[in-house]
C-alpha cells in the first residue's frame, strides 16, 4: 500500500524533531483530543461527529444541510459546521456535548463555501462569503461574543474564495477559487473564459490585501480552494483544475515568504492518478510534512515543506485528513467509512476504524489535547 | 439437483455466488464497450448531423429549414440524455458536462449571456479555441435551445444572421467535445478504455476492478437523485398550486418527457436488460428478490413516462401520474442507494463525486 521511497531521508528529518508550532486548538485540562468531521449517515442525512483517537464516536449533531468543514475556536468550548457551498447556515455546537448553540445565517445576496476560521483569541470568526449578485468573493467578519453579529465584509482578493487559515503574525491566507458560480445554477461555473485563482494574504485586523500570488498564466484553469500553515510561515495549497490536464496541470503548490506560489509535483504517473482534483491538505504537527489528498485518485501523497515529494498510500475516497499531533504522522477519513492513521516514518497506514455506515466528509478537524 | 451439489451450495453458496474481480471485470468492459463507446459515438454523429442540417438552415433560413434544425436539436439532446449519467472517464474532466448541458439555470443566467453575445455579435468568440471558453452558459445545448424555440424564432434569425452563427458555433463545438470524449477513451496507453482493461494489474487509475464497477454504480445513483429532485419535485413544486413548469428541463422545446425517457432507457440498460447484463448480472442467487424489485421499477417507469405527454408539468390533469412517477423514481433511488451496494458490495463513492 505506502509507497514511501526515502524512509531514511524521513527518518533524518523526523529526527530534527520539530515540535508543534502554530495554531493548536486544546482541549482543556484532562480532556483527550478529538476528532471532528462532517458526515453522511446511513439513513442519508447530514450529520456533525466528533470521535476519539481510536474512532469511538463520542457525539453526533443532526446538520441542517450537507457540512463541509469544521472549525473550532481556539479554547475548545465551540465548535462550527459550515454549511457546504453554496449553502446559506452556520451551526454553533459546543464541542465536548455536541449541543446545539445556535444558528448563524448569510446575509440576503450571500452563501458560504463550507470553511471559516476563527482568531487566535477566539473573539471573531472569518468566514468565505459569495456575494453573487455582485459576483464577488468577500470574507465575513463575525463577532463571536456578540452572537455572531457581523462587524466587518472585506474583499476576499479574488472570486470564490474557498479555505482560509489564520496565520502567525495576524494574517489571514485565502485561497481564491477563482471560478465564478450562482447558487441557482447548482455548481456550474460561469467565467471560463476569465478565471484567475489566486491566494491572498490579507491583514486579519483591518482586512487590507497585502500579497496575492497566482500561478503563471499557463495555469489559469487550476483552481487553489484548500490550504494549509507550515512551519516559517509557509502556506501549502491544494488546487483542482477546470482543464483537461490528465496530470499536466499542477495540482499542489507551496507559498513561502518573498518567494511566491511554486508548483509541487509528483512523479508523473502519480500525478496523472490524482485525476485532476485534490480535495483535502493538511500539515503535520510539526509543520515540515504535508498531506494532500485525492478522492478521485484513491489516494493520499506527501511532500516534505522544502518540497520533496515522500510518497504515497492508496486511500479509497479517500479526502479528510487531520495531523494525528505526532511528527509526520496522520489521520485521514474516508467517504466509505474508514479511519486511518499514516504514519511517515513508521509502516504506511493502518485501520483505526472501519464501517458504522459513516461517509465522512471532505475534511478532518483535531481539537489537541490540553497539555 | 444432487444432494451433493446442494451440499455444496449450502455450504459454499455465498462464497461461490459472490462476483469475483474476474466477473467485474468482464462487467466493466462490456458496459464500456457496448453502452459507453457507442453512447458517445452517437452523441458524436448527432452532433454533427445537427451541425450540417444547421449548414442548410443558415443559408436560406425557412419553416423548412427550422422544423429540420429542431429535429437536428431534438436527436442530438436524446443522444445526451442517453449518456449524461456516466460518471467517470473524460466527461469529468475539463467541466465537458456543464459545457454540454448547462441545467438548471433558475436565475436565467443563459438568457442574460446569451442576449450579451448576441448584443454584441462577436465573430472572434466563435472561433472554436474562444468559444470553448466562452461562459458554460452560452456554449452548450442549452443555448442552443434558446436560440431554436424562442418566441419568432425565424424572424428573429433571419433578421440577426449572427443568432446561426453562434447555433454553428455551438453544434460545432458539440461535435468537437464528443470528439475529444471519444479520443480520450479510445487513446491506446493512457485512454478510459486502457484504464479499465488495465484495473485487474493496478493501474494508475483504477487500483482494481471493483473500482470501476463502484463508478458504474455511481453512474446508476447518482442520476437518479438528479432526476428526482432537479428535474421531477422542482417543476412539480409542494402542491399543484405550487407546481413551476419552467423548472422543468427542456421546457422551451417541450423536450423534457423525452429526456427522462432516454435517461431512463440508458439506466434500465446499464442496469442491465437481461439477467446476464449490466450491473445485475453482478447479483447472486440470493438476491433475486432485489433484482425484480429494481426490474419493475424500471419497467413501471418507462411505462408512467410512455404514457406522459410533452407538456406533463403544464397540465394540473397530469398530476396524479406525476406524483405516481416521484414516488416510483424516489423508491429506485432508495432501493439503489441502500440495498444495492451491499448487495454488490461495491460502496457508493462519496468524496471521488464531490466538486469541493
Amino acid at each position: 500500500m505506502g509507497k514511501l521511497p526515502r524512509r531514511q531521508f524521513l527518518r533524518g528529518l523526523l529526527a530534527m524533531g520539530a515540535t508543534g508550532f502554530l495554531g493548536k486548538v486544546s482541549a482543556r485540562a484532562g480532556e483527550p483530543p478529538l476528532y471532528l468531521s462532517a458526515a453522511d449517515g446511513a439513513d442519508g442525512r447530514h450529520y456533525l461527529l466528533a470521535f476519539t483517537p481510536d474512532g469511538e464516536i463520542v457525539f453526533k449533531t443532526s446538520l441542517p444541510g450537507r457540512g463541509h468543514a469544521i472549525a473550532m475556536r481556539p479554547d475548545g468550548g465551540e465548535a462550527l459546521a459550515v454549511a457546504r457551498r453554496p449553502g446559506e447556515w452556520m451551526l454553533r455546537v459546543e464541542l465536548r456535548s455536541g449541543r446545539i448553540l445556535g444558528e448563524v445565517v448569510a446575509a440576503v445576496g450571500r452563501h458560504f463555501y463550507g470553511h471559516g476560521v476563527f482568531s487566535p483569541d477566539g473573539g471573531h470568526f472569518f468566514v468565505p462569503e459569495n456575494d453573487y449578485p455582485g459576483e464577488r468573493g468577500r470574507i465575513g467578519v463575525y463577532a463571536v461574543r456578540e452572537g455572531y453579529r457581523k462587524i466587518a465584509d472585506w474583499d476576499s482578493g479574488g472570486i470564490g474564495p474557498h479555505e482560509l487559515i489564520y496565520l502567525p503574525g495576524d494574517l489571514l491566507a485565502v485561497a481564491n477559487g477563482g471560478l465564478l458560480t450562482h447558487p441557482d445554477s447548482g455548481r456550474d461555473v460561469l467565467n471560463l473564459d476569465t478565471m484567475r485563482s489566486n491566494l491572498a494574504l490579507i491583514d486579519g485586523r483591518s482586512g487590507q490585501i497585502l500579497e496575492r500570488h497566482e500561478l503563471a498564466p499557463q495555469w489559469r484553469l487550476s483552481s487553489i480552494r484548500h490550504l494549509t500553515a507550515l512551519a516559517d510561515g509557509a502556506v501549502a495549497v491544494a488546487m483542482q483544475t477546470q482543464a483537461d490536464s490528465r496530470g499536466h496541470a499542477p495540482l499542489v503548490g507551496l507559498y513561502r515568504p518573498g518567494e511566491g506560489l511554486q508548483p509541487l509535483w509528483a512523479p508523473q504517473s502519480v500525478q496523472r492518478g490524482l485525476r485532476d482534483y485534490c480535495g483535502s491538505i493538511c500539515g503535520d504537527s510539526s509543520g515540515r510534512f504535508l498531506a494532500v489528498s485525492s478522492p478521485r485518485g484513491g489516494r493520499v501523497c506527501f511532500w516534505s515543506d522544502a518540497g520533496d515529494y515522500l510518497g504515497e498510500t492508496a486511500l479509497a475516497d479517500g479526502c479528510g485528513i487531520a495531523a494525528s499531533g505526532d511528527v509526520g504522522e496522520f489521520v485521514l477519513s474516508d467517504g466509505l467509512g474508514g479511519l486511518s492513521r499514516f504514519d511517515l516514518a513508521g509502516t504506511g497506514i493502518g485501520v483505526i476504524h472501519r464501517g458504522q455506515g459513516w461517509r465522512w466528509d471532505n475534511h478532518l478537524s483535531r481539537l489537541a489535547a490540553a497539555g | 439437483m444432487k444432494l451433493a451439489n446442494l451440499l455444496l451450495l449450502i455450504l459454499f453458496g455465498p462464497l461461490v455466488l459472490a462476483a469475483t474481480p474476474e466477473d467485474m471485470q468482464s462487467v466493466n468492459l462490456r458496459v464500456a464497450q457496448e453502452q459507453v463507446l457507442p453512447g458517445y459515438r452517437h452523441f458524436h454523429e448527432k452532433a454533427e448531423r445537427f451541425r450540417d442540417t444547421l449548414g442548410d438552415f443558415c443559408s436560406s433560413p425557412d419553416e423548412h429549414g427550422m422544423s429540420k434544425a429542431r429535429e437536428g436539436f431534438a436527436q442530438l439532446l436524446a443522444a445526451w440524455m442517453g449518456a449524461e449519467h456516466w460518471q467517470f472517464g473524460a466527461i469529468e474532466f475539463g467541466l465537458r458536462r456543464e459545457r454540454i448541458w448547462f441545467w438548471p439555470d433558475k436565475r436565467g443566467r443563459s438568457g442574460r449571456q446569451l442576449s450579451a453575445a448576441l448584443a454584441e455579435a462577436d465573430p472572434k468568440l466563435l472561433a472554436q479555441d474562444a468559444f470553448a471558453y466562452a461562459s458554460v452558459a452560452v456554449q452548450g445545448l442549452t443555448a442552443a435551445e434558446r436560440l431554436l424555440y424562442e418566441n419568432e424564432t425565424l424572424e428573429a434569425i433571419a433578421s440577426q444572421p449572427y443568432r446561426c452563427l453562434l447555433l454553428k458555433a455551438i453544434a460545432g463545438n458539440m461535435v468537437h467535445l464528443s470528439g475529444e470524449i471519444l479520443t480520450d477513451w479510445q487513446r491506446a496507453g493512457d485512454g478510459d478504455l486502457a484504464a479499465i482493461q488495465g484495473a485487474e494489474q493496478d493501474n494508475d487509475i483504477y487500483p482494481e476492478p471493483a473500482a470501476v464497477t463502484a463508478r458504474l454504480l455511481a453512474s446508476l445513483r447518482n442520476p437518479l437523485v438528479r432526476i428526482h429532485q432537479l428535474k421531477l419535485a422542482a417543476p412539480m413544486g409542494e402542491s399543484a398550486t405550487g407546481a413551476r413548469p419552467k423548472r422543468a428541463e427542456s421546457w422551451r422545446s417541450g423536450l423534457g418527457i423525452a429526456n427522462l425517457r432516454s435517461n431512463f432507457a440508458a439506466l434500465a440498460a446499464l442496469y442491465g436488460e437481461q439477467p446476464d447484463q449490466g450491473l445485475r448480472s453482478l447479483l447472486g442467487e440470493r438476491h433475486a428478490p432485489l433484482d425484480r424489485e429494481i426490474v419493475t421499477a424500471f419497467e413501471e417507469i418507462r411505462k408512467d413516462l410512455d404514457k406522459l405527454p410533452d407538456d406533463a408539468f403544464a397540465d394540473p390533469a397530469q398530476r396524479p401520474a406525476l406524483e405516481a412517477l416521484l414516488a416510483r423514481v424516489q423508491s429506485l433511488e432508495q432501493t439503489v442507494e441502500k440495498s444495492l451496494p451491499a448487495a454488490l458490495d461495491i460502496p457508493l463513492g462519496f468524496n471521488s463525486l464531490d466538486g469541493d
